[in-house]
């Protein structure tokens, strides 16, 4: 008996132990994101309409936004004024024209595959498309907003509720557009990210910017994971395009250099 | 056999072309630049590939009248897409005689955004 309870008691001392360790180390994340991921369903498909070839990008994630004055009015005037460069032939340069980062969220949009990559204390997000990368440091506290220099994916900070990551981001910079939106240096981003199924990805998203928004802005990212894909170089060297004095893109059938 | 084949292939085109609506298209940027209301196909030669993102690029040089010719810049979707319908980079090689389904640029000059390519063994590969 008492060499029993020994082995009992060395047995409970490990598993406290265990316990004691995963919990201040963090090594206990509760599920696993690493992998490839695909938006889901998915985005490309190989019959297309012309019209469908010409239209940009991804389909909206979310409700139209609702924004503030005069933000709201700028946001319709420059619907109206890239509608009508498109109409004209000589649409408006985004970011991408300019091989610029999508910067966050729009990075979720992922219309090329994202890798993500788990550690105990940090998830990579690293997208296929210009090679972005995000960094999230997990249980690390968001830095005071004097602290964090404006940059394309701000600074982003998690933490697990139960099986979620809960992703908050702060200091993107105001130049950096998910779906053409305004924003303010105060903006916060937050993520949730969790999985649905062992192969399916969810984040919900949500911006707050009271000074920008009417209410917080939510979407919803759903992906795949692609076990046999092998995420490609991307260096955004397509040199067709020029943007002039208006804001216009150029083609030039030449390569510029 | 060889003209059944090419048959064949403007046949997809065609149907590829009237099927999937209300699918989004990937561009990484807006393609208002080319004409969706025209589409035209070239038949010449291969003088560069440029496997390059955001987009493909093929320059294609197109006989003309009186001994003239003109080079077509051609624009692809990404290469990852590309790859997605079965290209790989050398799928089309400088010297190749190729046919192109484009949608001509809307300024006149010689280039457009590609539909497909048909390559001279009958082979059609999507180009958006």
């Amino acid at each position: 008996m008492k060499r029993y309870g020994l082995r009992n008691l060395h047995l409970r001392g490990g598993i406290v132990a265990t316990l004691i360790l995963a919990a201040s180390s963090g090594i206990a994340a509760p599920v696993d994101f690493s992998g490839v991921w695909e938006r889901y369903p998915p985005l490309h498909n190989p019959a297309l309409t012309p019209e469908a070839i010409f239209a940009e990008g991804a389909p909206m994630p979310g409700a139209k936004p609702r924004l503030r004055e005069p933000f709201a009015t700028q946001y319709e005037a420059l619907e109206k004024k890239s509608a009508a460069a498109e109409e004209s032939g000589q649409p408006l340069a985004d970011a991408g024209i300019r091989c610029l980062p999508s910067g966050v969220p729009a990075m979720m949009t992922a219309i090329l595959p994202l890798e993500i990559v788990q550690r105990r204390d940090e998830l990579l997000i690293l997208a296929e498309e210009l090679a972005e990368i995000r960094r999230i440091y997990i249980n690390e506290k968001m830095p005071p907003a004097g602290e964090i220099a404006p940059s394309y994916h701000g600074y982003s900070v998690a933490h697990w509720e139960g099986a979620t990551l809960v992703i908050q981001t702060q200091g993107i910079r105001e130049d950096v557009r998910f779906l053409d939106m305004p924003h303010s240096a105060d903006m916060r981003v937050t993520e949730r990210l969790r999985l649905t199924a062992p192969d399916m990805l969810e984040e919900q998203g949500t911006l707050e910017d009271p000074a920008v928004l009417v209410a917080p802005y939510r979407f919803t990212f759903k992906y795949k994971r692609n076990s046999t894909y092998k995420v490609a170089e991307y260096v955004c060297d397509d040199n067709h395009y020029d943007v002039n004095g208006t804001g216009s893109v150029i083609f030039h059938s030449e390569p510029k250099r | 056999m060889k003209h059944e084949v090419k048959m064949l292939a403007r046949i997809l085109v065609l149907l590829t072309a009237s099927l999937g609506a209300g699918q989004e298209a990937l561009a990484h940027h807006s393609f208002a630049m080319f004409d969706k209301s025209k589409f035209i196909t070239i038949s010449g030669t291969v003088r560069k590939i440029e496997w390059a993102n955001p987009h493909a690029y093929l320059q294609v040089q197109v006989p003309g009248s009186n001994g003239t010719s003109t080079l077509y810049a051609i624009e692809c979707s990404s290469p990852n897409e590309l790859s997605r319908w079965g290209w790989k980079f050398n799928s089309v090689k400088v010297g190749d005689q190729i046919s192109v389904g484009i949608y001509p640029l809307r300024n006149g000059q010689p280039g457009g955004l590609l539909f497909s390519v048909t390559l001279a063994n009958g082979t059609v590969l999507k180009g958006n």
